[in-house]
């Protein structure tokens, strides 16, 4: 009912607005695919880090105190398969494309996220190659704005090494040419 | 370790236009610095991990053990420093006007900043670094509160031949620095001598009156805990020994303590807000506006104009009757320490007047449109209401049996809920105009928040997975001061808003500062 109240195509600068792709048919680059398997090491390091804590508190401290330790190990369990079906949905919901004045990001776990990012407002960018991600020969993508480090921060985890660098020069060269002339003060 | 900084003194290419290190000293600050942090964050794990490996071993043992293994630390440490030294490289690259950073151990990382982007530089030197003569440069960038650059181990000379080096490059690029800004702003203030404004012990007092009193009662929290256990103790012992008296006792005396507790934070507000905020004033000098307030600490701020990220206006229903308001302005700030929300509290009219011509808040075109919330947003309110006050019954249950008196404030929560929250809904709408969105909300406490969108750093658009069969969603718009959110809004209008102030944006580009 507020869709048809609203009228909003008939503002102003209709023929320029409509140069704007609708982020929603968009066409979205999943991310890699092989980021998935550095989220299964990640998770299976995780795992055994778990299992490791507990196996030590068991013999050390909490041995006396709790009598069906069966019960503590089940609900772990359910908590990692959890954890594991968000991981999965997380992965298979992240995707971004690149416009000419902005990036969009898609993301999300229990729901739909699109962040924008205009180039214009990207101050500074990074590209992370931690130790895991170099064998899988991905990178995380950082776009840095002056929104703060929490809501400032835009990664875009799991990209080709390649592509990530490719992605960084563009920016970098992107934000150069609008410093260089067109800001209207 | 001086060798590199002479060689490039002698040469005539720029410097640090090739791959540039730090000093070799800088090992010695690497690893006292890893080492410091690392204690820091790990003290409370290895006390633990200690106290419990010293039951299942003997003495000796621990003890030749813990030595081995902080001996292997050190070794570690050393090396790990070694490696940061090592794999840390900077350069200038005059062509693209950057800045190269790559470093990292394990982690490797490679930052690249336009020089333009550079906020401030600064040069520290700790005692340690004050003996092995070294110094360190943080360059901030507008990007992150964190000191993305953090050159630990400059020697002196490099240190403040890099400053001079990256100062000129951007005073070249680009005059719009906070320093130019300053001078200009003084020459201004010299020559105009505005009217002083002020905010009178009267409009402070009905101020504190009329807010919120449990932010009074934020100030004394530890300690009102102490009292809360003070008085449980006695009320449990009193309701054993009063035995059949207890129901009555147990209501009467909740409503004394929250009698007391509203009281209490009213008096404390009181005292909060007429120490903090007496002797209010502001006036205008050229670009900014400079204020002045407190008691005890005077405080000093300057609102400069291109700052101001986010406005927010609020006014409450007692303060509406005696017709004063609070304005709460967020501004850009790279240093922490500084406040970022700064508040005028209780403007009479006059005042207000003041300060909305300084914001350009009074030039408004005609309102695009307005965007109320789905009938989602009422149904999710009360419900969460209920949900509180079945929780709440549910506690007061366990300790105070008069289940008719608890039934009967909850059929009567109900329609108050239902009342409010239909307030709530009727205040709660955005208004769009050309390049400015305002936002109203509250209403017991009434707000505007006011956004121009020209200082919008991102904008996200969200949807649950329960929302998709209404479709309606939420949109969050994120500035350098602070965030403004809309939820519970039809889909498909939030997708056309923020097509149409993106479009804006990108089109026709304004700076954010």
């Amino acid at each position: 009912m507020i869709t048809e109240q609203t009228g909003f195509q008939n503002i102003g600068i209709d023929i320029l607005q409509s140069q704007i792709e609708d982020i929603e048919e968009l066409k979205y680059t999943p991310i890699e695919a092989s980021y998935w398997k550095l989220i299964l090491l990640r998770y299976a390091l995780l795992c055994c880090f778990v299992a490791g804590v507990i196996i030590i508190l068991e013999n050390i401290s909490l041995k006396n105190y709790i009598e069906n330790r069966y019960f503590l190990w089940i609900i772990l369990f359910v908590f990692l398969i959890a954890y594991l079906i968000l991981l999965r949905v997380s992965f298979l919901k992240k995707s971004y494309a690149i416009r000419t004045h902005d990036i969009v990001y898609k993301h999300g776990v229990l729901s739909n996220s699109i962040t924008i990012v205009p180039i214009d407002r990207i101050q500074h960018v990074k590209v992370t190659e931690s130790f895991l991600m170099r064998f899988f020969n991905l990178a995380a993508f950082d776009m840095f704005t002056a929104a703060g480090i929490q809501n400032g921060t835009i990664r875009i985890p799991g990209l080709k090494s390649k592509d990530a660098q490719r992605l960084r020069v563009f920016l970098i060269s992107k934000i150069k040419d609008q410093n260089d002339g067109d800001t209207i003060e | 370790m001086e060798i590199p900084s002479s060689k490039l003194e002698n040469n005539t290419i720029p410097p640090f236009s090739t791959e540039t290190k730090e000093s070799e000293l800088g090992v010695i600050v690497h690893f006292a610095n890893n080492v410091y942090t690392q204690i820091r964050l790990g003290v409370s794990i290895s006390i633990f991990a200690f106290l419990g490996l010293s039951k299942t071993l003997n003495s000796f043992y621990t003890i030749s053990v813990l030595l081995l293994l902080a001996f292997l630390y050190f070794l570690l440490a050393g090396l790990f420093a070694y490696y940061q030294y090592k794999n840390l490289i900077f350069k200038i690259d005059y062509d693209q006007k950057e800045f190269h950073i790559r470093k990292g151990v394990f982690h490797k990382i490679d930052i690249v900043f336009k020089i333009d982007r550079i906020q401030q530089i600064n040069i520290k030197r700790n005692w340690l670094q004050r003996i092995l003569g070294l110094s360190s440069l943080e360059i901030d960038t507008a990007g992150t509160n964190v000191k993305e650059v953090d050159l630990r181990a400059l020697s002196v000379v490099h240190a403040n031949k890099l400053m001079q080096t990256l100062m000129h490059l951007k005073s070249n690029l680009f005059v719009d620095t906070a320093y130019d800004n300053e001078i200009s702003n003084t020459e201004a203030a010299t020559e105009e001598q505005s009217k002083i404004w002020k905010v009178g012990l009267g409009n402070l007092f009905k101020y504190s009156l009329s807010s919120n009193p449990i932010k009074g009662l934020a100030l004394v929290i530890i300690p009102l805990n102490y009292l809360y256990d003070y008085f449980s103790r006695s009320f449990s012992q009193k309701i054993e020994e009063a035995g059949n008296y207890a129901d009555d006792l147990g209501v009467i005396s909740i409503i004394i303590f929250v009698a007391t507790l509203f009281f209490l934070g009213v008096v404390l507000n009181i005292i909060r807000i007429i120490v903090r905020y007496f002797g209010f004033s502001f006036s205008k000098k050229g670009e900014e506006l400079k204020l002045s307030h407190g008691l005890i600490n005077l405080r000093t701020m300057s609102l400069r104009p291109s700052r101001i990220q986010l406005v927010s206006i609020q006014q409450n229903m007692l303060q509406k009757l005696w017709s004063i308001c609070n304005y709460q302005i967020k501004q850009f700030e790279h240093h922490k320490q500084k406040d970022s929300v700064i508040l005028f509290p209780a403007l009479n009219i006059a005042e207000q007047d003041q300060v909305d011509t300084f914001l350009n808040l009074k030039e408004h075109d005609e309102p695009l449109f307005t965007l109320k919330p789905h009938i989602r947003y009422v149904i999710y309110h009360v419900f969460l209401r209920i949900l509180i006050a079945i929780i709440l019954m549910g506690i007061l249950w366990y300790y105070n049996d008069n289940l008719l008196f608890l039934l009967i404030s909850f059929m009567l929560w109900i329609p108050v809920s239902i009342f409010w929250v239909r307030n709530l809904y009727k205040q709660y709408y955005i208004v769009l105009f050309k390049d400015t969105l305002i936002k109203h909300s509250g209403f017991w406490n009434k707000k505007k928040d006011i956004l121009n969108i020209y200082k919008i750093q991102t904008i996200t658009i969200k949807q649950y997975f329960w929302q998709k069969k209404r479709n309606i969603g939420k949109i969050v718009f994120y500035t350098a001061g602070g965030t403004l959110s809309f939820r519970f809004a039809d889909y498909k209008t939030l997708i056309n808003i923020q097509k149409r102030y993106l479009f804006q944006l990108e089109a026709f580009p304004k700076k954010w500062m």
